[in-house]
């Protein structure tokens, strides 16, 4: 994989009618990765990402599409095609000819369209489909029409506006891997932009999190949900149990913090004082929770109560009340080897902790 | 005692049943029953049942003395097979399609262009659009006699620029026909088609943008053919009253027998002969109602809604 940046934008600002929508953009798009957009409905990442496919202009700044600022470039010079969240079909044209479409306003031969859209409806596995009317065909396949239509054009970036969010839950899971699949065998960068954090983790190289207009975190998957830089990333992505908590005392090492009336020392990550408010945070698959019979120690554990047991499958999730009625949630994984314990009955009481290290430290914010 | 208040025993409780639920199913959807059946029964009282007079009276006899004389007969679609019909159905055909033309041609780009205003001033637009027709179309036709009339406003205005030198004949000519006919149906032109771009899913431009289309190649592949059922829907809306609409061409046109419409209206009240009359408006609207069906059957087979559009 190519460490080119295929598309670099410049302090990107962007607004409507005085309204900020982005600012401040700063971001690398490199050749062949698949980068994803996550933000909360309204944070700007479909005008982001109408900004590269050329639909807007930015109110200010600069975006440099392969080495050349996207201000002189034509749309058809972009190379940057866009599969629309309604898929925008065109309703009057077969499957062939909504392919074909874009090749035939290059003004590509024929005979090449024909080998190109045989080989693309091949490719999505609707060949059998290409005489058929969008309304003729599932949410799914016309969803991979729009795919075809765009990525025939051999695109250096393909631009996905929330394109899975109308398909059903089932569908969704599928789709999500043969976009990844198709995206590893065409080798071309894709930009997915979606609210679904769970579909961003699944499927990125990097995610960029957008919030209220602004880049707030860029990293892998991992390093998002493990070192979440703010705590309104960390609640965006996965859920996570808070205690907001004053340091005891800290040195340039560790800090000491109260949780549950047990003090736990830990790593100061980045140099807080003593006295420093901040948020400690578990998630809910780090969160242990232990019956009484099955521990012999429990000086560092804290007690809690279950109020909800959950079910799931691979998981069991508990919902555990604190004696200050503070709810954390704990995910328990079917460990057949260690032979845990994970039946609980509601109401029961058990002791809670957490591997230390595990936790994430951030700055209180209001 | 009132008939609410009696027992009803027997036999006809379950009919009482039922009449007593049916009319508190009405009472409970008031409203709705209320409105449709309006709706229902005006298009049966003047329309159904006006042409169903219509298509019996074809039927009949012509009798001097009366309106009709109720004795089938099939002689007036006979005599329809007349030289002089079907010259006058030629030509009212042919104005018709001029007319619809011209309309299309201006009215296509009126409706685009309103259809892309912002919303408030497509409103004005409309209002701007529809606000003559508050007035009689007969009003407006003789105002645009005075326009057209040998020393009317238009000659004036060529003779005081300087492009003309004498005054031109436009008043009872066929041009005058047909700008009268155009003056008063280009709305039925613009509006479907206004209502058909108006939802126009503008997605669907710009992922041809996105595909690297020119505007033109935008407008001819996606916008024009998806607005079909517009044009469709303002082309019968203009052409069927462009053949029928006898005042414009009495007034503009002369005492000449233009149209289709004049046919019918001279067969009526000059001629006294209503059956006849009855056939040609009978002949006339089966003519446009297979023009209909076919347009139907066609669309559904492409896919596209025609219900959405009338």
């Amino acid at each position: 994989m190519a460490e080119k940046n295929i598309i670099e934008l410049r302090d990107i600002f962007k607004s409507y009618g005085g309204q900020q929508i982005l600012q401040n953009i700063n971001l690398n798009i490199k050749d062949g990765e698949f980068l994803t957009l996550l933000g909360p409905s309204g944070c700007g990442k479909t005008t982001l990402l109408r900004l590269l496919a050329g639909f807007e202009k930015p109110t200010s700044g600069q975006i440099i599409i392969n080495g050349k600022d996207a201000k002189d470039l034509l749309p058809q010079e972009r190379h940057v095609n866009t599969v629309f969240q309604s898929y925008a079909l065109f309703p009057h044209m077969t499957v062939f000819d909504n392919v074909a479409f874009g090749l035939r306003c290059d003004g590509v031969a024929e005979e090449e369209i024909t080998r190109r859209v045989t080989e693309m409806l091949r490719m999505v596995r609707l060949s059998d489909y290409e005489r058929r009317k969008p309304h003729e065909l599932s949410g799914g396949q016309q969803q991979r029409v729009a795919i075809a239509r765009a990525v025939v054009k051999e695109p250096i970036v393909l631009l996905l506006d929330e394109p899975l969010s109308s398909l059903d839950y089932r569908l969704r899971k599928n789709m999500q891997i043969e976009l990844k699949q198709l995206q590893r065998k065409l080798g071309i960068a894709f930009v997915f932009v979606t609210h679904d954090q769970e579909e961003a983790l699944s499927m990125s190289d990097s995610i960029v999190v957008l919030q209220q207009g602004r880049v707030v975190q860029q990293g892998t998957p991992r390093d998002i949900y493990e070192n979440p830089k703010s705590i309104s990333v960390a609640t965006f992505i996965g859920e996570s149990n808070i205690f907001d908590v004053v340091i005891d005392e800290a040195n340039d090492k560790t800090i000491k913090v109260t949780v549950q009336d047990i003090q736990y020392e830990l790593e100061n990550c980045s140099q807080f004082k003593s006295g420093d408010k901040i948020h400690l945070l578990i998630r809910p698959e780090d969160t242990r929770v232990y019956h009484r019979s099955e521990i012999d120690d429990i000086s560092m554990m804290f007690p809690a109560m279950v109020n909800e047991v959950i079910y799931k499958g691979t998981t069991v999730d508990l919902i555990i009340k604190l004696p200050d009625g503070k709810l954390l949630s704990v995910t328990e994984f079917f460990d057949e080897d260690n032979g845990e314990d994970v039946t609980y009955i509601i109401g029961e009481s058990v002791w809670v902790n957490w591997p230390i290290g595990w936790e994430v430290v951030l700055p209180y914010e209001a | 005692m009132s008939i609410f208040h009696r027992k009803i025993t027997g036999k006809m409780r379950p009919i009482w049943a039922f009449l007593k639920r049916t009319w508190m199913f009405i009472m409970k959807h008031k409203f709705q029953y209320f409105s449709v059946g309006l709706i229902t029964s005006w298009l049966c009282i003047f329309g159904l049942l006006s042409f169903l007079v219509m298509v019996v009276m074809s039927f009949s006899e012509h009798d001097p003395d009366h309106i009709a004389l109720w004795h089938f007969t099939l002689q007036n679609y006979v005599d329809l097979f007349d030289p002089i019909f079907f010259k006058i159905f030629l030509k009212s055909f042919y104005i018709a399609s001029m007319v619809t033309a011209v309309c299309l041609l201006l009215g296509y780009p009126f409706a685009y262009i309103i259809s892309r205003l912002p919303e408030r001033l497509q409103n004005t637009a409309l209002l701007l659009l529809l606000l003559p027709f508050w007035t009689s179309s007969i009003v407006r036709t003789y105002a645009m006699m005075s326009l057209l009339k040998t020393k009317g406003l238009v000659n004036t205005a060529l003779l005081a620029m300087g492009l003309i030198h004498e005054p031109l004949q436009l008043l009872f000519t066929n041009t005058a026909v047909g700008i009268g006919l155009i003056y008063n149906l280009l709305p039925f032109m613009i509006l479907p088609i206004y209502v058909n771009l108006e939802r126009f899913d503008v997605s669907l431009i710009e992922a041809a943008k996105d595909l690297g289309a020119k505007y033109t190649t935008i407008f001819r592949k996606v916008i024009i053919p998806l607005s079909i059922p517009g044009i469709a829907g303002g082309c019968t809306l203009v052409f069927l009253p462009a053949m029928t609409l006898f005042f414009i061409s009495d007034l503009l046109g002369g005492a000449k027998a233009l149209l289709l419409g004049n046919l019918i209206e001279d067969q009526f009240l000059m001629a006294n002969n209503w059956p006849r009359g009855a056939a040609t408006s009978v002949l006339l609207t089966v003519i446009m109602a297979i023009g209909l069906l076919i347009y139907k059957f066609k669309s559904s087979n492409k896919g596209i809604n025609y219900e959405s559009v009338i």
